[in-house]
């Protein structure tokens, strides 16, 4: 009879064992062979020309083993990268990395954020850019940072280092040959109405709000869905858009009321005065006036009852159905489907005092977060000569929708070039264009300035038809263009705070706002309870203090170049 | 070492033996642990270091280790955060009102087939109340808006009206827990129906010969058979009830009906997802399971007086 | 089964009347629980905006089958249903055996140390260390991207043991055991020869449940099974629903085609779970007689 004691004695060795040496191997912080690196000094070392990148990729993506371009320039820069890319748990498998310290030479298309790049900056995980911008090293990049210097500023933390290459795209009304380059994502709702059911009913396009207001009523008496298009009676939905959609929601008809808060990427609800104060819009009168105007749309059963709850999915069924008389999307055709034709952009209306003002919304930010050199890299001086070739303006087109000969065809007479229609690429590939870009497309520090569409390669049908109108038919309803920069640069103390108070201050006005708009707009006493809410439990004014500060700094870097 | 003082059965030479004698006669019962003790010890206590974190500022660069200590700090900011009480509140009455509804019926339905005669039928039925357990919460939620829709929706033509359940707060509680019904109660009654399968038939001829009624041979045979499961699931049921899944909650939200649907588990979704915040998400999951024991403890110990031979531990 | 000839005086509803009722009840539940089964069926058939603008309800609007054309184009299906069934029917057997080896032990009543055993595996139910140490422990027992790191991680589920314990405690007729040890047949004996055949139902039911977790799992095959060629189905289905939607957003916006790749990815949703669910309804029956009442009839007595 086997001695049972032992059995336990052996099984409690055993796993004692087994977790000490396990808790040893992790900690044991063994002696790693890195790379010699100190801040604001390069390390000429050339040795190492093998190297391994870890990162991001597009779902669509084969991986970087295969793609030619990438090929082509490691082969003339004389080097050779391990890709290890994902494009799912991606950031998990980034920290079990960092925490397990194992690092890559080198971290791509991750989208660090600025707190993150902040911190592995400063602890030494990622290496300090700076001495490697120069003509010696990368006569691209140094080239666009001098022309460039808020793109220089922008990938600058606090503490005066850059520890990650720059990455942005500028698509602009430059890009279209206009004088002056707003960004696409300007105005990123068009509201449109159907132009035949007003004909049908004798009306014009609007230009204020009531005759807006006048234009859905009778859209909803008259049941048009029904009457005109022939759908199922009472199918009419006057107006339908999402709530604070970003392309898709309400926010466009405020600007009667002085203001169009859409989301945007800096914080919702955020103004830059012209005298270079912040303020929250969503505390303001005009606010105010502008929940409870539409709340007696909403009802009068003008607004879609489902706008609140509603995803993109259901508001295009229920356009492509033609039940709907006024949206809002990037542009028409798509949303309205087959009826498309009928369809036209409504202006910009005019609210109850006459007036209307538009708040753009930034895009194209730059940001350091896609391509970061890690303390294990021996060798960075190699690594960023390879990646100053993507600074170039023919070879960063490639990175980003598809090598010369796949995805950009021949050059036009100026020498650019054309990429290939959607058409074509049914007909080559099996595929549409964008499932096409999707699936060469490389992540990482690709910058993409405005005028690379005027001299390197034309832009998509789409973005330039949608640029046109831009320019042409929404900027002039534009007044002033200030808006609250998109590049700041925030202190840890500040990404602390932001970090903590952003998410719960926008939510709590976000409830807020639908519930006014949906059961009536607040009284005196609500609204200032709302208000010491937002102050006291929401951190309202420690953000505003961070703003400001933000944008004073900037703007005082600006106004010093 | 506690010993349970066992009144049904006597063995010839039980209690009172030495401790040492009585492991040995144990020992292959020992040797058939060894595996799963191992097992355990490995995968699941030792990564439990990790809970470290806490009560640390964890940064990835820095390691569980090294990075700083913040002692209760994160407990606090979760306490003083603007909709910490409505969170709680929903969290607690979702699960409470979930778990009342939810627990008796896959027992009558367990009941009621059991007696079914018509096998085919039978088998019919419980494959189709099985199913919709398969069917991901993505899925449900989707058309979950489409049954629900003012404009078109199923329930609105049926009733006449349009109006957008899923913006009414009220309304919010009711859909999760009538669709969790859906799909989980063909589900649930998996375990009890393989108890009654061990019922012993001729109990059930004995009964029909004295002259009970099906309803009457349902109460005397099949509940008490049914009773000890049945204590232990509601014990291990009260044990989850701070754990509201997130995914479902997340999905049917609206900004309009978060006075019931604002819980725990979505708020550090939106604060944890956009900045990893590892260290909050698990000191309030840590907050949560501390409430879970206590509950679990506090209903273990209910029940025992209920039913004798039924505890959780 | 012959009706049964009425007895003695029955109180309350008669044999047949019961019948009856319950069969209509029964029916009613079937069909309130079957009908959206119905339309997920429905749907993935139909177009999906005419799917969320209320046209499906009864039947498929514009019937098409690209949904499933697109799943089953993808080459990946195959070896996914191959590596599911590995990993299902493995792990199913790993984790009953682990299961009934450790609820036996535990419903011994004799044996000393059995309640801190118990709470030494109640506790992992409630603690845990996290993902990350977790897939450091993993790595360090050199599991990533070998299939046993689905099963051995997960160790024993807790939840099922104490079913299956309180099973052994309160289902088995102790008559049965006792009289096996007065035969002087050891634990081991006991467990294998009475324990293990009275307790078919309950086996059935933990292979039901391993059978569906192990097959619908993608989470940890995801984290650590990295290799495309080990993905099982579930994740090759959902990497095929997010390689849609990301072409979807991918040709959004800027250069159009969102709502008709969105479209796709909607009918790849329905499609899916239709596909995913498919294998386990189809197994159920066969495994449900296990459970059924009845079974165990006979075997007491014998």
């Amino acid at each position: 009879m086997i001695n049972q004691r032992k059995y336990r004695h052996v099984q409690t060795f055993v796993s004692c064992a087994l977790a000490s040496g396990l808790i040893l191997t992790m900690t044991a912080c063994g002696n790693k062979d890195y790379g010699h690196h100190e801040k604001g000094v390069a390390n000429p070392d050339t040795t190492q020309t093998e190297f391994a990148i870890m990162g991001g990729q597009s779902a669509l993506s084969p991986g970087y083993d295969n793609n030619p371009v990438l090929n082509q320039l490691q082969a003339d820069t004389g080097i050779r990268i391990e890709w290890t890319t994902m494009s799912e748990s991606l950031s998990e498998q980034v920290n079990i990395r960092i925490a397990g310290d194992e690092l890559p030479d080198a971290f791509i298309g991750v989208g660090f954020n600025n707190y993150d790049i902040s911190r592995y900056g400063d602890d030494g995980t990622f290496i300090d850019l700076t001495p490697y911008l120069t003509e010696e090293y990368m006569p691209n990049l140094s080239k666009i940072l001098e022309e460039n210097p808020d793109i220089r500023s922008a990938i600058t933390m606090d503490d005066g280092y850059i520890y990650g290459l720059p990455a942005g795209e500028r698509m602009g009304t430059a890009g279209i040959g206009a004088p002056e380059d707003y960004s696409i994502y300007s105005i990123p709702q068009f509201s449109m109405i159907n132009k035949a059911w007003l004909d049908d009913l004798g009306l014009d396009v609007p230009t204020t709000l009531d005759e807006l207001h006048t234009a859905l009523q009778a859209f909803k008496d008259n049941d048009m869905s029904a009457r005109y298009y022939g759908n199922a009676p009472g199918s009419t939905i006057p107006m339908s858009t999402g709530f604070d959609e970003w392309c898709w929601g309400q926010n466009i008809f405020y600007a009667g009321f002085g203001f169009t808060n859409w989301p945007n990427d800096v914080c919702k609800d955020l103004v830059l005065n012209n005298d270079g104060t912040v303020d929250f819009i969503c505390v303001s009168d005009q606010y105010r006036e502008a929940i409870t105007y539409f709340h007696n749309w909403y009802a009068e059963g003008l607004m879609d009852v489902e706008m609140f709850s509603q995803d993109d999915t259901q508001l295009i069924a229920k356009c492509s159905q033609g039940y709907v008389g006024v949206s809002t999307w990037w542009y028409i055709e798509e949303l309205m489907g087959d009826y498309a034709d009928d369809y036209v952009f409504l202006p910009v209306l005019d609210g109850p005092d006459g007036t209307h003002n538009v708040t753009v919304r930034t895009g194209g930010g730059i940001n350091s977060g896609q391509l970061n050199i890690t303390k294990k890299c021996k060798s960075p001086a190699n690594l960023l000569k390879f990646f100053d070739m993507w600074y170039d303006p023919e070879i960063v087109m490639q990175l980003q929708y598809g090598p010369i000969g796949t995805y950009f065809t021949e050059q036009d007479e100026n020498g650019i070039w054309l990429s290939i229609s959607d058409e074509e690429s049914r007909a080559k590939y099996g595929k549409g264009s964008g499932e096409l870009k999707g699936e060469c497309e490389v992540f990482g520090p690709k910058l993409i300035l405005s005028d690379y569409y005027l001299t390197t390669f034309r832009m998509e049908d789409r973005a330039i038809e949608r640029l046109t109108d831009l320019y042409d038919f929404w900027m002039p309803y534009v007044e002033d263009t200030t808006t609250y920069p998109v590049d700041c640069v925030f202190t840890g103390r500040e990404l602390d705070d932001i970090d903590w108070y952003k998410a719960s201050f926008e939510s709590a006005v976000a409830e807020q706002e639908g519930l006014w708009i949906k059961n009536g707009g607040p009284s005196d006493e609500e609204w200032n309870e709302y208000i010491s809410y937002l102050r006291d439990k929401c951190g309202m004014d420690k953000l505003l203090k961070v703003y400001q500060d933000a944008y004073d700094r900037y703007s005082g870097k600006v106004i010093a170049e | 070492m506690s010993n349970n003082k066992s009144t049904s059965v006597k063995l010839p030479k039980a209690a009172g033996r030495p401790l040492t004698r009585r492991i040995t006669d144990h020992w292959q019962l020992y040797a058939m642990l060894f595996i799963p003790v191992a097992l355990t010890v490995i995968y699941k206590y030792i990564p439990m270091y990790g809970i470290q974190i806490a009560f640390r500022d964890y940064k990835a660069s820095r390691g569980f280790l090294g990075s700083e200590w913040v002692g209760l700090e994160w407990f606090r900011r979760f306490f003083s955060a603007p909709t910490f009480g409505r969170m709680m509140k929903n969290t607690i009455l979702l699960s409470l009102f979930s778990l009342l509804w939810s627990f008796p019926i896959p027992i009558i339905l367990a009941l009621m087939l059991n007696q079914v005669r018509f096998q085919r039928f039978k088998r019919i039925t419980q494959t189709v109340l099985y199913a919709p357990h398969f069917i991901s919460v993505m899925v449900i939620c989707g058309m979950i808006k489409i049954f629900l829709s003012p404009s078109g929706g199923l329930l609105n033509l049926i009733a006449g009206t349009s109006i957008d359940f899923l913006t009414e707060s009220s309304a919010f509680r009711t859909i999760y827990i009538a669709s969790g019904i859906w799909q989980d109660a063909g589900w649930g009654i998996i375990v009890y129906m393989a108890t009654l399968s061990n019922v012993d038939t001729s109990l059930y001829e004995a009964a029909k010969v004295d002259g009970a009624s099906m309803f009457q041979r349902i109460l005397h045979i099949d509940v008490p058979a049914l009773r000890s499961v049945m204590v232990l699931n509601l014990i291990m049921s009260a044990g989850g009830l701070m754990n509201v899944g997130f995914e479902k909650v997340w999905l049917l939200q609206t900004n309009l009906n978060k006075a019931t649907s604002d819980v725990i588990a979505v708020y550090v979704y939106q604060q944890g997802i956009e900045n990893a915040k590892y260290s909050y998400s698990t000191a309030v999951g840590l907050f949560n399971t501390i409430i879970n024991i206590i509950l679990l403890i506090a209903v273990n110990k209910t029940a025992g007086k209920i039913s004798e031979d039924t505890s959780f531990i | 089964m012959q009706a049964n000839a009425k007895t003695g005086k029955p109180s309350g509803l008669s044999e047949r009347g019961s019948d009856i009722v319950l069969v209509v009840f029964c029916s009613i539940i079937l069909f309130i629980v079957a009908y959206p089964l119905y339309y997920i069926l429905i749907a993935s058939v139909s177009d999906p905006y005419d799917v969320y603008a209320g046209k499906t309800f009864l039947l498929p609007s514009q019937f098409t089958l690209e949904g499933y054309k697109a799943v089953f184009a993808d080459s990946n299906i195959l070896t996914g249903l191959l590596n599911s069934f590995k990993y299902t029917i493995v792990g199913t057997i790993f984790s009953v055996v682990m299961l009934y080896l450790t609820a036996y032990p535990l419903s011994v009543r004799s044996m000393p140390g059995r309640k801190w055993l118990s709470i030494f595996f109640i506790i992992t139910m409630y603690f845990g260390g996290g993902m990350v140490p977790t897939y450091l422990v993993v790595k360090q027992t050199g599991l990533i991207n070998n299939m046993w790191s689905l099963f051995l991680p997960g160790g024993v589920g807790v939840g099922n043991m104490i079913i299956v314990r309180n099973f052994f405690e309160n289902s088995i007729p102790k008559e049965m055991t006792e009289a096996s040890e007065i035969d002087g047949a050891s634990k081991w004996i006991t467990f294998i020869r009475i324990v293990v055949p009275l307790s078919r139902s309950i086996m059935a039911v933990m292979v039901v449940f391993s059978m569906v977790a192990y097959w619908n799992d993608w989470f940890t095959s995801m984290i650590y099974l990295p290799s495309p060629s080990r993905a099982p189905l579930p994740l090759v289905l959902r990497n095929i629903l997010i390689k849609s939607s990301a072409s979807a957003s991918q040709a959004s916006t800027i250069s159009g085609g969102f709502a008709e790749l969105n479209r796709m990815t909607e009918m790849i949703k329905f499609s899916s779970i239709i596909i995913a669910a498919a294998p386990m309804l189809v197994i159920y029956p066969f495994v449900q007689k296990y459970f059924e009442k009845g079974f165990m009839a006979g075997a007491v007595k014998g």
